[in-house]
């Protein structure tokens, strides 16, 4: 990326602007405004560039549904378990799933007690396992959101291309936007404004998220996963908090159909 | 695995949907099937657990900072 979306100097002079955005925002709504990050991407960036830190006071950014992993159903995951311990099964999975606990278990316990518990970065190298090791009943855990699906459908592709009868997917998929809408229509829910990912909407495409601002007046900007590109996103949300929208909107850029529609 | 992971093209195989990826100083071959744009050296990708979901826009970076330029400006 370009190294300018990092650019300390060019950070700090934006959050001379933010704060007393911020600050006014606050004046308004008579407490700090909430700012929502929905994707666990978006986290990882807000806690790597410090921002939470830096708007602490007069702005909350709190974090948002988009971990696949916590949203696992626990009933799901009691059924991952019961399957890592059937004979030749191993459970293949991203290494998030593992500390995640069920009833009683998670399978990072159930490992230590013996259970076949591989992790892979990709289902591609899961199935290339499964190739290798024509014996075991490969399971692999489909766990995520639209951004992940695709790349599970593939593996399951290249499975069947390769003709392995032994791997095969668990899927407990999940799609952003109805995760939203429940989150939203929730009366005790307090927040002012949302970021959006990006990346979801590469796939799943803009209209997919319309309803936030259609249907529940929400502010909301999609915004990508650099430090400047987060700064943009919370400085329009305050514009829109504060009253004064600014002529910016049309540089936001506005993703056709997603690659998954 | 739900983080998104943006990578310079290094090389590409168009015939086998793959690129090598560098991000951080780390190499990565990827698969290429659900880019449906042209992939070639220098271009960024976003990778997702082994597979490019899409091309950055270097054109909607350079927007970003124009536009953070004029408000700075401006205001």
């Amino acid at each position: 990326m370009p190294n300018e979306l990092r650019d300390p100097v060019l950070g700090r002079q934006i959050l001379s602007k933010l704060i007393p955005l911020a600050h006014e925002a606050a004046r308004r709504l008579g407490r700090p405004a909430v700012i929502m990050e929905v994707c666990g991407t978006h986290t990882m960036a807000i806690a790597k560039s410090g921002l939470r830190n830096l708007l602490d006071g007069c702005l909350e950014l709190r974090s948002g549904p988009g971990c696949p992993v916590c949203v696992t159903d626990q009933n799901d995951i009691d059924k991952i378990i019961a399957l890592a311990g059937r004979d030749n099964v191993v459970v293949a999975t991203f290494g998030d799933m593992l500390r995640v606990p069920g009833t009683v278990s998670s399978l990072e316990q159930e490992r230590a007690r013996g259970t076949r518990v591989e992790i892979f970065y990709s289902p591609l190298e899961a199935v290339a396992y499964a190739a290798g090791h024509p014996q075991e009943e490969v399971v692999f855990l489909g766990i995520g959101f639209e951004t992940t699906a695709p790349a599970i459908a593939l593996s399951i592709a290249a499975a069947k291309n390769r003709g392995l009868p032994n791997f095969s997917v668990f899927s407990v998929h999940k799609l952003v936007p109805p995760v939203m809408e429940a989150l939203l229509s929730d009366p005790e829910l307090k927040i002012d404004g949302l970021i959006l990912p990006g990346h979801v909407c590469t796939i799943a495409g803009r209209k997919a998220f319309d309803f936030v601002s259609a249907r529940y007046g929400m502010p909301a900007v999609i915004a990508g996963f650099e430090p400047v590109d987060i700064m943009q996103a919370v400085y329009l949300l305050l514009k829109q908090i504060t009253g004064r929208p600014g002529p910016y909107s049309q540089w936001l850029s506005a993703p056709g159909p997603g690659r998954g529609e | 695995m739900c983080l998104g992971i943006p990578g310079k093209v290094v090389t590409v195989n168009q015939a086998e949907s793959w690129a090598v990826v560098e991000s951080f100083g780390v190499q990565k071959k990827v698969d290429i099937a659900l880019v449906d744009e042209e992939v070639a050296p220098g271009d960024y990708l976003m990778v997702h657990a082994g597979y490019a979901i899409g091309k950055i826009n270097l054109q909607d970076a350079q927007s970003t900072l124009e536009l953070w330029e004029e408000i700075l400006l401006a205001e």
